[in-house]
């Protein structure tokens, strides 16, 4: 990957600069891609928990000391990552549930989540979550942020608080507020 | 369930969760008939909301089962897959954006091959579905031999969105070119193709947006076939509503072929793409492209693109036949193509054809300075480098159309030339010819040799120009006054007015001097030079300019009724805080002014309605204000859509009126819609964002919701942080907010903390030093509950002496108010009594003030004055005027009338503040 200045691409993507925005994401997509799926091999394959907050970031450090972004630059990354976070996990699972498409034999997981079981429950919530999230974002384009931050991302309250110029409680207020309406819309 | 109702629910969730887990039920069951259907909806959420405290769904990503295969390098599509109806043969190439492939449908409904485009990118896929649907038809329609069909687009079940193109197996125009190394003829004639297929594109209103030679193949019998017509636009995150050719555009990331509108973001139509012909062809003809850059960054490039000329083909050219085939014709069509003001380029892709065809034939082509004369351009070919430097001023000159905020008026001038009478036109065409005469001289003096070797600048032309016009024009009054006025407006565009007002100023002399001749002439110099005036703070010389300007234009058959219109608006603008009254009328008529010419439902209309509400609401004409608001919403979202800053500014103003009506959960409903739209068009920490959330937080104060109104004040502040300084007037207004805030919930340390903190920093704006008086006075109150009277006396003291505040009614009678209560304090009940009075006659006379306001002061004189008996009954009247601050609950200087018992039924309408932490 050519060492494209992130800096530059969040400062405009952040001004509502669209192509940037666009280029940001196909900058940061493999990188983030290729460490979510190497966690997936080194041992969080078969239904394992994939910790994403660790890949964004592990990301995060891996493009600042390629000198691609800058140390300050962490929250505004963050803001971003989430979303780019959200398409990782969402194509891995659709590549998933493709793959086993072709005859894979039925391979149960447990959850409670949802009430979801089957096949592959957790496939299923998170293509739910990540349909829903279009709905919720038209409705309240910030609690989809903070879902896509928390849920996809992995990042803690206070994090997504920071890196969002929020106050800590807003953004639990805004979280117990999205799942209860994540749930609604999947009801 | 759909997003509408989806915010609704998260709206009451919100109100709902704000009370104690107790009253939560009881609250729901107490929302209105019109919450009917959303209330069972709410209770099951609020009885989950307890669980979710311990184990919450979505808390982190499930597990799920990995592909199989190992190891998936990647996961993109692999050749065999299906993408909607296709099936991926081989992948032809592939982008930040995303992949091409070559695909065909399985099915057998269409056996040629299609060229899939498998974009990538951060799109609201449901957004996007509704978007292709609609723009689908439009570009399949586009039926030419030059261009490459769209023959299906669509989102695939997996969400993934795919363009099917027409396959073509052709080169890239540039490799197709360097290999064959044709001639400028043959490039010449394949670039006709690629204008002809832009001009049937534009004929049907769909324009490319990103031209480029790797979206221009030529096939191996030499047909050219242009790629992703209308595509950028189709992939482009849009805010809904917005119509096509008239929506802003994203800026292009490689902005090499990007017009200088496309770059700043403004709206971008066909003109957009003859820029980027021109610049192709640049390239096509030079072999590199139009800017060599020092930094080689997209930021220089847009800065050449928006501030530099480009060197002329010739000149670029690499070997001496080129710069020979380029001189003269194609060098002018080249940059008449690519000029930085889209009016200055070709009409249309068939006047560039044109042109191009007449130079094949060896016929004199029309490029040139935009808009000059033969003469003119004869003069222009033989001093190309001076033009050049001044071409844009020049142009503006010579046509009389010179840009300026003004759109409104300039852009009708053309056409209002054609309507006057056939003697006017005559004169009109006579002066035209002297100006033109004029000008070509004005060339010849701006050559380089003249100007002593140095490069010649717009500046330097109108400097030069100015000084001719004295000496050479004495008998010609007319022509005097247009080069007058034109030069003068140049100059005020470039900002440099004290130049610019003589000029205006010798336009309007000789435009009275040319009598008849000139009086279209007046209209317009004295309307410019009204509006400089306006903006160097002469409000009584452009009150005189304008009004004679607006008597002129009204007694003149034939006016153009936008020229007119711009002279009321101007002096709408002018009179707006001195004479509110006549502004109104004069926005009125302006009105209906547009509503004559374009229609009651057009955009400007909407627009204009917002100025009055605005102008309204200023003047305390709340109802009147809210009213016209109303009568723009829905103007305004038909014309523009629902995310649109104007929306956005009408939602919040509405809410403020609202609020002033006091129909708080109407202004809390609107102001939630304005934070709404402003969230999906701003970045989060965007500005604008801030003053939503400092409106909503007013609201919240007057309903008493402090907690709420808080942490409204708390975001606010930590985005207008990371762009202002401190002591910005916006970031103080807002301290102060938190301070008050503070106070009201009974945390009176860190109110202090704040307070202590403001009246330490130095004002350094009018706005800064209001809110620190502000502070100021607050703090004094503090320093009054702690009994440190000699320090809350100095802080008064400070506000009340000071020379720059001396105007402000508001903070006089705040600072009276509040010596008044230091001295009630110390018992010097007679000198607190005469600064009462004071107080109370400062707010009486305010004009600002409402009538409930008013009565509330009385009734508080009264409270402070030890009457209850007659403060109750002043509250009773102020609440039946619509006084509804439910401070009256908390205020020290009620709590003796708090005690009467007519108290609780003279304030029944007030509920108390909440002020229990939640």
């Amino acid at each position: 990957m050519s060492a494209v200045n992130l800096t530059e691409l969040i400062q405009r993507a952040s001004g509502g600069d669209r192509a940037a925005a666009d280029a940001l994401f196909a900058a940061t997509y493999p990188e983030l891609r290729r460490m979510a799926h190497a966690r997936l091999r080194g041992g969080a394959r078969d239904g394992a928990l994939l910790d994403t907050g660790s890949v964004v970031h592990e990301s995060y450090l891996r493009f600042a000391a390629s000198g691609q972004l800058r140390i300050e630059d962490r929250v505004h990354f963050l803001r971003w990552a989430g979303q780019v976070m959200r398409s990782v996990i969402v194509d891995l699972v659709r590549r998933s549930q493709a793959d086993r498409r072709g005859g894979d034999a039925p391979h149960v997981v447990l959850t409670t989540r949802l009430g979801l079981s089957g096949r592959d429950g957790g496939a299923e919530e998170i293509l739910q979550v990540h349909q829903a999230l279009d709905t919720l974002a038209a409705a309240d384009a910030r609690l989809a942020q903070v879902v896509e931050m928390r849920y996809f991302g992995g990042m803690t309250e206070p994090e997504i608080a920071q890196a969002l110029g929020l106050t800590d409680r807003t953004v639990r207020r805004d979280w117990e507020k999205a799942r209860l309406l994540l749930r609604e819309v999947l009801r | 369930m759909d997003s509408a109702a989806l915010a609704t629910l998260s709206r009451l969730l919100d109100q709902a969760l704000d009370q104690p887990p107790a009253e939560r039920t009881a609250w729901i069951d107490a929302l209105g008939p019109e919450y009917d259907d959303v209330k069972p909806r709410l209770l099951r959420l609020v009885s989950d909301a307890a669980l979710l405290a311990t184990h919450g769904p979505f808390d982190t990503l499930p597990k799920w089962t990995a592909a199989a295969d190992d190891p998936p390098s990647d996961g993109d599509p692999q050749p065999g897959a299906d993408i909607g109806p296709y099936r991926l043969v081989r992948l032809l190439g592939e982008g930040g954006m995303g992949q091409v492939w070559l695909a065909e449908r399985p099915d057998g409904m269409l056996r040629r091959p299609v060229a899939l485009k498998l974009p990538r990118g951060f799109w609201q896929r449901s957004a996007l579905a509704a978007r292709i649907a609609r723009e689908r038809d439009i570009l399949a329609a586009l039926s030419h031999p030059h261009i490459a069909r769209l023959y299906d687009a669509g989102i695939a079940s997996d969400g993934q969105p795919y363009l099917a193109l027409e396959y073509v197996d052709g080169q890239p125009l540039d490799v197709y070119c360097r290999d064959r190394a044709l001639g400028v003829r043959d490039r010449l004639a394949l670039f006709l193709q690629i204008v002809s297929a832009i001009a049937h594109a534009h004929a049907q209103l769909v324009v490319h947006r990103d031209l480029k030679p790797s979206n221009i193949l030529v096939t191996r019998d030499g047909d050219v076939r242009l790629l992703d017509f209308g595509i950028a636009k189709l992939l482009e995150q849009e805010p809904a509503g917005e119509t096509a050719l008239t929506q802003l555009s994203g800026r292009a990331l490689t902005p090499d072929y990007a017009s200088p509108e496309q770059i700043r973001g403004h709206a971008i139509g066909t003109a957009s793409d003859i820029y980027s012909l021109g610049v192709v062809l640049y390239e096509l003809l030079t072999g590199v492209r139009p800017y060599t850059l020092q930094r080689d960054t997209p930021a220089a490039l847009e800065e050449a693109i928006l501030e530099t000329d480009p060197k002329r083909p010739s000149q670029a050219a690499t070997d001496a036949a080129g710069r020979r085939a380029l001189h003269g014709d194609l060098d002018w069509i080249v940059l008449k193509a690519m000029a930085k003001e889209p009016r200055h380029r070709y009409a249309s892709a068939a006047a560039l054809a044109s042109d191009i065809e007449r130079h094949l034939r060896d016929e004199p082509v029309e490029a040139g300075p935009p808009g000059a004369s033969y003469r003119m351009r004869k003069f222009v070919r033989r001093h190309r480098v001076a033009v050049a430097a001044a071409a844009i001023v020049v142009a503006a000159l010579v046509t009389g159309i010179v840009g300026t905020t003004a759109g409104l008026l300039r852009a009708r001038r053309a056409e209002a030339d054609a309507r006057v009478s056939a003697a006017r036109a005559q004169t009109e065409a006579r002066t035209s010819e002297r100006v033109s005469r004029f000008l070509v001289d004005m060339f010849d003096l701006a050559k380089p040799e003249e100007a002593g070797g140095r490069p010649v600048t717009a500046r330097d032309m109108l400097d030069r120009g100015a000084a001719r016009i004295g000496s050479e024009l004495e008998q010609q009054p007319a022509v005097r006054a247009r080069l007058r006025r034109a030069v003068g407006d140049a100059y005020s565009q470039l900002g440099l007015y004290p130049e610019a007002r003589p000029q205006l100023e010798q336009a309007v002399a000789a435009a009275r001097a040319a009598g008849e001749e000139g009086e279209r002439e007046l209209v317009v110099a004295l309307t410019l030079l009204g509006q400089l005036q306006r903006r160097v703070d002469d409000a009584a010389g452009a009150e005189r300019s304008l009004r004679e300007a607006l008597r002129l234009a009204e007694h003149r058959p034939g006016s153009d009724p936008d020229e007119l219109g711009q002279i009321l608006n101007e002096l709408a603008l002018l009179l707006r805080t001195s004479h509110p009254d006549e502004a109104l009328a004069l926005y009125r008529r302006t009105h209906d002014l547009i509503v004559a010419a374009k229609g009651a439902d057009h955009g400007d209309a909407g627009g204009l309605l917002l100025n009055i509400g605005a102008l309204q609401a200023r003047m305390r004409r709340f109802a009147e204000a809210r009213d016209t608001y109303e009568r723009s919403l829905p103007i305004l979202t038909n014309s523009y859509g629902d995310a649109d800053p104007r929306v956005g500014v009408l939602l919040g103003n509405l809410a403020m009126v609202e609020r002033m009506l006091g129909n708080l959960d109407r202004a809390l409903e609107l102001q939630q819609r304005d934070l709404a739209v402003s969230s999906r068009i701003y970045a989060a920490d965007h500005p604008a964002l801030a003053s939503a959330r400092i409106n909503l937080a007013r609201i919240n104060e007057d309903a008493g919701d402090y907690h709420q109104a808080l942490e409204q004040i708390d975001t606010a502040l930590s985005i207008l942080r990371k762009h202002f300084k401190p002591q910005h007037g916006l970031i103080l207004t807002g301290e102060n907010t938190r301070a008050m805030l503070y106070t009201k919930l009974g945390r009176p340390a860190e109110a202090r903390a704040v307070l202590e903190r403001l009246v330490g920093l130095q004002p350094d704006s009018p706005e800064a030093d209001v809110a620190l008086a502000t502070s100021r006075i607050q703090l004094s109150h503090h320093e009054r509950w702690a009994s440190r009277f000699a320090r809350a006396i100095a802080l008064t003291t400070q506000v009340i002496d000071s020379q720059s505040l001396a105007g402000n009614k508001s903070i006089a009678a705040d600072a009276a108010w509040a010596k008044a209560c230091i001295l009630a304090a110390q018992r010097s009940r007679d000198d607190a009594e005469r600064w009462r009075l004071r107080a109370l006659e400062i707010q009486t006379n305010d004009a600002q003030a409402t009538a409930a306001d008013r009565l509330h002061l009385h009734a508080r004189h009264y409270a402070c004055a030890g009457d209850p008996e007659q403060s109750v009954t002043l509250l009773r009247q102020a609440v039946d005027a619509g006084y509804r601050n439910p401070a009256i609950h908390v205020d020290a200087s009620f709590a003796a009338v708090r005690r009467h018992p007519d108290f609780p039924a003279a304030v029944r309408p007030i509920r108390p503040p909440r002020t229990e932490p939640r």
